[in-house]
């Protein structure tokens, strides 16, 4: 019978995992190997998926509802369905650096490190990680020279710029 | 490619070649030589812009001697030696490139172009370590931005629908 359920469970996440834009470009196939792959869970709201500093390895992918992230405090996100979190994590063991929490019911599913690297290797999802990851780059890459150039201004005395590459 | 580039013999890239890259350490043999196969290797001359920020250009490079300083906005903000990579960004999704890359010393490079780098997406080795580093660096640049923490604008709202690092 237990066997019966998780069928069933797995193929309604199949189903529910096929509306997610990020996903769109699984087969079924894929999207039946990221479900036996995860585990779906259904948290209520204020739960925190994810603490700031503590370690954790899981790999997020959120079904429906919203979670906000807050770093040291301050509200830095807001992600809904589709979107994912805790690649990092799963990636580089690490202390979490933002914290998870849920803005309302929300339908989850939870992916160990070890699940992911071979979540990774299909197709459709990996090029929405590769993406998200490369996007990601480039923004803290950005908010990065943003916060030198910053610096620099308010600073009497900064370094002149070297001149520009070739 | 817009750079006086010379090729180096025939310009095929050998597996021997790619021992001691770091980012092929988990490559099996076979896998190492895929790797040689889709890629190319060049000789690039000392003072020669590999890549230019704001350009569009979809290739991946791989150091494998030498070493290319990366600057945005005329300032330096890395130096790449034997093993490092560049590129990647663009290679996973068309965009323009984010630092122009300088030759510092005469530099043999391995190149792979978007179709090959789709090919090399497939080996697990190779996805894990780009995943990996990929990662890693977020990491770095977040560490560094905590460092401005005080500063609103380093935080402001991330971009929709983007990945967290948590």
């Amino acid at each position: 019978m237990d066997g019966i359920v998780t069928t069933l469970g797995r193929q309604a996440t199949v189903d529910r995992l096929h509306e997610v834009e990020q996903l769109r470009d699984c087969s079924r196939a894929q999207l039946d190997e990221v479900a036996r792959l995860a585990e779906r869970v259904q948290v209520g709201e204020g739960e925190v998926l994810a603490r700031e500093g503590r370690i954790g390895r899981e790999f997020f992918l959120i079904l429906s509802g919203t979670v906000g992230v807050t770093q040291a405090g301050r509200r830095v996100n807001t992600l809904g369905p589709g979107d994912f979190f805790g690649e990092l994590a799963a990636l580089n063991p690490g202390p979490r650096n933002a914290t998870v929490t849920a803005l309302s019911e929300v339908d989850v599913l939870i992916i160990g490190p070890r699940e992911f690297a071979a979540m990774a290797g299909v197709p459709g999802f990996r090029d929405a990680l590769f993406k998200s990851m490369a996007a990601r780059l480039r923004t803290v890459d950005a908010r990065l020279a943003a916060a030198l150039d910053d610096q620099r201004s308010t600073a009497p005395g900064g370094e002149p710029d070297p001149s520009p590459g070739g | 490619m817009q750079m006086g580039v010379e090729t180096d013999g025939d310009g095929r890239a050998e597996p021997g070649h790619l021992h001691g890259v770091p980012w092929f350490a988990a490559c099996t043999e076979e896998q190492l030589r895929e790797v040689a196969r889709l890629a190319e290797r060049l000789h690039v001359q000392a003072g020669e812009v590999i890549l230019r920020e704001g350009r569009l250009g979809r290739e991946l490079f791989v150091i494998l001697s030498g070493t290319a300083t990366v600057t945005r906005d005329g300032r330096v903000v890395n130096v790449r030696g034997s093993g490092d990579y560049f590129g990647e960004l663009a290679a996973i999704e068309a965009a323009p490139r984010s630092a122009t890359v300088t030759a510092t010393t005469d530099l043999d490079v391995l190149i792979i172009g978007p179709r090959e780098f789709e090919a090399m997406m497939e080996i697990p080795g190779f996805r894990n370590a780009l995943m990996k580093g990929m990662s890693r660096r977020i990491r770095e640049a977040d560490d560094k931005l905590a460092a401005y923490a005080d500063r609103e604008e380093a935080w402001a709202p991330y971009p929709p629908g983007g990945s967290e690092t948590v």
